[in-house]
């Protein structure tokens, strides 16, 4: 026993000997910053986010990366070729920076000679981010599906655990999360192909929904909670798919006809309007205002599919919505007529402040996330002005996205790393509404991306875990579930 | 003597176990390997291993990954079907030491090799299996009991991590040998299977297993979609059952002499009547054929199966691989009708939306130049498969990536490929194209796929699936794949209306410069009556002399009852023929 301990202590010793305390005599001083990857250079991050683990994209026999912020340094030596922020030091670190900026120096050893490159700077946000992040991993196809699961990311560590995988009831698909203002105890998602239904689960409480009635089109599809809990706004598709014959965007997908209906929790009724219930057109993508007062969706004028997929664009409308009375304005407002600009909205989402609405604007179509062309753009509700949110896009689709609780934090899909696996991408909205350079979720390992075959698919802050159980939510999928109603107003 | 006789029996018996693998599902073996794909490195190990019975597959998926080395499938399944037996007999002496119960042996392997059979079978049951008895003798040596009970409350949880459920079966057969060996405080190892079903109720409470059927019983070792066969359960059953029965012939005086060898003869004769019963209910003998030509067309041994497609075909699939074989050597318009064929499936068959016909489609797909069909085939097979997906379709997955440009994603499979064992030179030797259109463009294969993506995008089959192999031709004439597929399509279904607009409008052209032969005895049929327009369009006279002969000797049978068979002795090779009388 006392060797063991003596061997141990030996250990220790030479570790904590041959660590980060050698100092580095510079050779040489580069005025270029580093390529590294992920490319986190010049990114806000909130204080309470993981450590941005990342790697230098070019070979060396050593490297270490000293993050700063005043008297406090953090170094970390390269192992495994990447650097591997230790967790204590870089919470220390950004509570420190709490609203100022980090440098980030680096150094590498070639030919036995030491270079240190120009700092890169990280600039720490004075507010937090939700603590967790949920989405759904599944691969990009198109009808078929494996293991398939929504997850809950632990923001402030690297830790993802299971909400619920398909493999709890028979590999079925599993689709269209959706909390009601980031509240972990108020979520809902379908299941298809099996066990169908609409799981709704509200403060511990499970209850499974058949919500394919006669008239309407299809069951519940793209869901958006009501603010107060009482409501989900949801769109009913006639959903089919084609494949591009020579087109990166590979596959479209369209509705050829949809309407907007909202759910009444309580009393398991939907209701909805002849106005966003029409033949005429095609609604989809519905989402409150955080006041519950203003129903937003995209709309088009329905045309022939799908012969005329290139030529449905959608707008971006809005109508009034009195949850007191379950009752809809008589005008339908058509804030920003796309189809004029030969564009089209998709996923609309106002701010929790309800200052501000994001939306994807791709040529044609509503299904965005397989639209190369899609980026993301924000409109200002009280002044109408939009703004192309360039810092956020890229050549490739950025697409799905969300707002945290607080209205600072904003998350996105994007294939821009490979084009076609959408990982989730973080942007700091200041108070001016202005969005900075944004973060690819950080991960543990570097190479996860890389690995990794599945697209992170609407990716969702949530203020806390879901504490609801995978195995209760499969239990209560296996029963009957309760028929919902289609009320006429 | 009797020890000899197990080692020589267990010795024949593995050789004659190999061989009839070899011999009578070597193709079913390539197939398999299919269905799993090893990666090295210790990603895909961690992420393999951290599963509930992930060690077990990780195990399954190396060994599987051999199985495209012609004999390794058979020598590897047989070697673990034999250890298996061999476990099972050490496990058996230690409770009828004086009885050689072969037949007891050899059952549960029996019973796991009919599973064998089903490519819905995992392998990491057979070796959840092994992996079981080897705990068994591992734990039964342990002297000490406190050791013993420490190392066996840690067991069941340690095996069901590493090898599933199979700890359930772990602990009941512990239990069981305890008492038939009369092990000291036996009766305490019923705690096992306490324990053994408290963790697979936990397991599944926590949604580490799906459900209860998952973490008690063998389903856990096949496709999560399918119902498995009873015979699932067997090994299982007659593994508890064996353990009893040896219980009760311990009893019994030991065989000496004449009695010995009667009960090893009958024993012998029992398992040779259960095996033979057992494959000829349980091989899949139906499927080999189609596994025989998957194995051909992967590697693209098309002369091979022009000659397995010989005779009569009772199958469409055989016909769409045949067709394939003739369309890749550029002979499909030329001879498809010299084979036996049945309409427009006969080209194509219908989505099942299973791995292997996905795969197929594929292919066709592939070889008519249609890239973003053949790719979401692959895709959407690869999301058949159980674990890393298959192989076959991740190569055609990077393929059509490259002639797309779609070099990132392409770089990803090509990476994920690497860790392979097969693959990886293959994988290595693709990175030449990315980011490098000219070495795409020069290369003969994806160069000429990249010239077959048409001009102007569309969605596939928003009309018709003939429009789009029109644009495919068009944009490229010297790919004969396309037009060959669309005109043969035509004349599958004896649309001579279509067909016969098909070659007005590309005869002459870099398209169909000339009629192949199928086309040309079409072109004849619909112009029966104007031979000056078979002249036209380049038929040749010995065609227009055969027809002749066809005509006249159908005319001087035509009362014949027994027509079709006087006309396919001469003409069966024609489309005169398939039009008259298919």
């Amino acid at each position: 026993m006392k060797s063991i301990l003596y061997i141990l202590s030996i250990f220790a010793f030479t570790c904590w000997f041959t660590s980060c305390s050698q100092t580095i005599k510079v050779d040489n001083k580069l005025d270029t910053q580093p390529s590294i990857t992920p490319n986190y250079s010049g990114v806000t991050i909130p204080p309470n986010i993981a450590p941005l683990n990342f790697k230098l994209n070019e070979p060396y026999q050593a490297a270490r990366a000293v993050c700063s912020y005043g008297t406090t340094h953090v170094e970390v030596d390269a192992s495994d070729n990447q650097f591997y922020i230790p967790k204590d030091a870089w919470k220390k670190l950004l509570n420190e920076a709490r609203g100022a900026t980090i440098q980030i120096t680096i150094y590498t050893q070639k030919n036995d000679k030491w270079t240190q490159y120009a700092d890169f700077p990280i600039h720490i946000a004075a507010e937090n981010i939700d603590s967790h992040l949920a989405y759904r991993l599944i691969e990009p196809g198109y009808e078929i599906w494996n293991q398939m699961g929504i997850y809950q990311r632990n923001l402030e560590t690297y830790e993802q655990t299971a909400i619920y995988e398909n493999k709890l009831s028979k590999g079925n698909c599993v689709n269209c999360h959706s909390f009601c203002m980031q509240d972990p105890d108020q979520m809902l998602f379908h299941l298809r192909e099996g066990f169908s239904g609409t799981m709704i689960m509200q403060h511990g409480k499970v209850e499974k929904l058949n919500t394919k009635t006669k008239e309407t089109l299809s069951s519940l599809t793209y869901p958006a909670w009501h603010p107060s809990g009482k409501f989900v706004a949801f769109s009913v598709n006639n959903i089919l798919q084609g494949f591009h014959t020579n087109n990166l965007n590979r596959v479209e997908v369209f509705d050829t006809a949809s309407d907007v209906v909202v759910y009444d929790v309580e009393r398991h009724e939907v209701v909805t309007t002849p106005l966003l219930f029409g033949k005429n057109a095609f609604e989809t993508f519905p989402t409150f205002s955080p006041d519950g007062k203003q129903l937003y969706f995209s709309s088009a004028s329905a045309v022939a599919m799908p012969d005329s997929f290139a030529q449905v664009r959608y707008n971006l409308c809005s109508i009034a919505f009195d949850p007191q009375t379950r009752t809809f304005g008589s005008v339908v407002d058509t804030l920003f007529h796309a189809n004029k600009a030969g564009k089209s909205v998709s996923f609309p989402r106002v701010s929790p402040k309800g200052d501000q609405l994001m939306y994807t604007l791709s040529d044609y179509g509503n299904f965005s996330i397989w639209h190369r062309e899609a980026d993301l753009w924000m409109v200002d509700l009280q002044t109408g002005a939009h703004t192309n949110l360039e810092i956020l896009n890229s050549e490739e689709v950025e697409s799905y996205h969300a707002w945290s609780n607080n209205g600072r934090w904003v998350v996105f899909s994007s294939r821009r790393i490979d084009g076609l696996y959408t990982r989730p991408y973080i942007a700091y909205i200041d108070a001016k509404g202005t969005a900075h350079k944004p973060f690819l979720l950080p991960q543990e390992r570097v190479d996860y991306y890389d690995r990794l075959m599945k697209s992170y698919n609407i990716p969702e802050f949530i203020r806390g875990e879901v504490s609801t159980k995978g195995r209760v939510i499969a239990l209560k999928a296996q029963e009957k579930g309760t028929d919902i109603k289609f009320v006429k107003q | 003597m009797i020890k000899h006789t197990k080692t020589i029996i267990a010795s024949m018996l593995y050789v004659a176990l190999a061989l009839f693998l070899q011999l009578h599902s070597a193709f079913h073996l390539f197939f398999i390997e299919q269905k799993q794909l090893f990666l090295f490195g210790k990603d895909a190990c961690l992420e393999t291993v951290s599963q509930v019975g992930g060690g077990a597959v990780y195990m399954a998926q190396f060994l599987n990954q051999f199985f495209i080395y012609p004999y390794a499938g058979a020598i590897i399944t047989a070697t673990l079907l034999i250890l298996i037996a061999i476990l099972m007999q050490r496990i058996l002496e230690k409770i009828a030491p004086n009885h050689p119960l072969y037949l007891l042996y050899y059952l549960p392997p029996l019973a796991l090799l009919m599973m064998h059979f089903s490519f819905n079978y995992f392998m990491q049951g057979t070796l959840a299996f092994l992996l079981m008895e080897l705990a068994i003798l591992g734990c039964l040596k342990i002297k000490s009991l406190k050791v013993r009970s420490v190392v066996l409350g840690f067991t069941v949880p340690l095996l069901f991590w590493v090898a599933g459920p199979i700890s359930n079966l772990f602990a009941l057969s512990f239990w069981l040998v305890a008492l038939s060996t009369k092990q000291a405080h036996a009766h305490r190892y019923l705690l096992l299977v306490v324990e053994s079903v408290l963790i697979s109720i936990a397991s599944v409470y926590f949604a580490y297993v799906g459900s209860f059927s998952l973490a008690f019983l063998p389903d856990y070792y096949y496709q999560l979609k399918l119902v498995p066969d009873s015979i699932l359960y067997y090994a299982w059953v007659l593994f508890i059952a064996v353990i009893l029965v040896s219980y009760w012939i311990a009893k019994l005086q030991p065989w000496q002499g004449k009695r010995l060898l009667v009960s090893i003869s009958i024993q012998a004769v029992f398992l040779i009547i259960l095996f033979t019963k057992g494959v000829s209910i349980y091989d899949d003998a139906k499927s080999y054929p189609i596994k025989k030509l998957d194995y051909h067309a992967r590697m693209q041994n098309w002369d091979e199966i022009q000659k397995l497609s010989q005779g009569k075909l009772s199958n469409l699939l055989y016909m769409n691989y045949l067709n394939l074989a003739l369309a890749e050597k550029g002979l499909l318009a030329q001879k498809a009708f010299t084979y036996d064929q049945r309409g427009a499936f006969a080209l194509q068959v219908k989505s099942n939306k299973t791995t292997h016909v996905f795969a197929l489609l594929s292919d066709i797909y592939f070889s008519m130049g249609d890239i973003y069909i053949a790719q979401q085939q692959a895709f959407e097979g690869n999301q058949g498969e159980e674990g890393r997906g298959n192989p076959h379709l991740w190569k055609r997955l990077i393929q059509t990536n490259l002639i797309i440009g779609a070099y990132p994603v392409a770089e990803k499979y090509i990476t994920m490929l690497e860790k392979s064992l097969y693959y990886a030179d293959w994988a290595t030797d693709q990175r030449r194209f990315l980011y490098n259109d000219k070495a795409v463009e020069a290369d003969p294969l994806l160069g000429s796929k990249r010239k077959c993506l048409p001009s102007i995008n569309n969605l596939s089959k928003i009309n018709s699936h003939a429009e789009d192999l029109r644009k495919i031709a068009e944009a490229n004439p010297q790919a004969t794949q396309a037009i060959e597929y669309l005109g043969c399509q035509y004349l599958f279904t004896k649309d001579l209306k279509r067909f016969e607009q098909l070659v007005v409008d590309y005869y002459g052209t870099p398209v169909l410069p000339q009629l192949p032969q199928s086309f040309q005895e079409a072109w004849i049929a619909v112009n029966e009556k104007d031979p000056s327009r078979c002249k036209a369009f380049g038929v040749s006279p010995q065609n227009m002399g055969q027809f002749k002969a066809y005509r006249s000797y159908l005319i001087k049978n035509k009362s014949a009852h027994n027509i079709k068979n006087l006309m396919v002795q001469s003409y069966g090779h024609t489309y005169w023929y398939y039009l008259m009388f298919k």
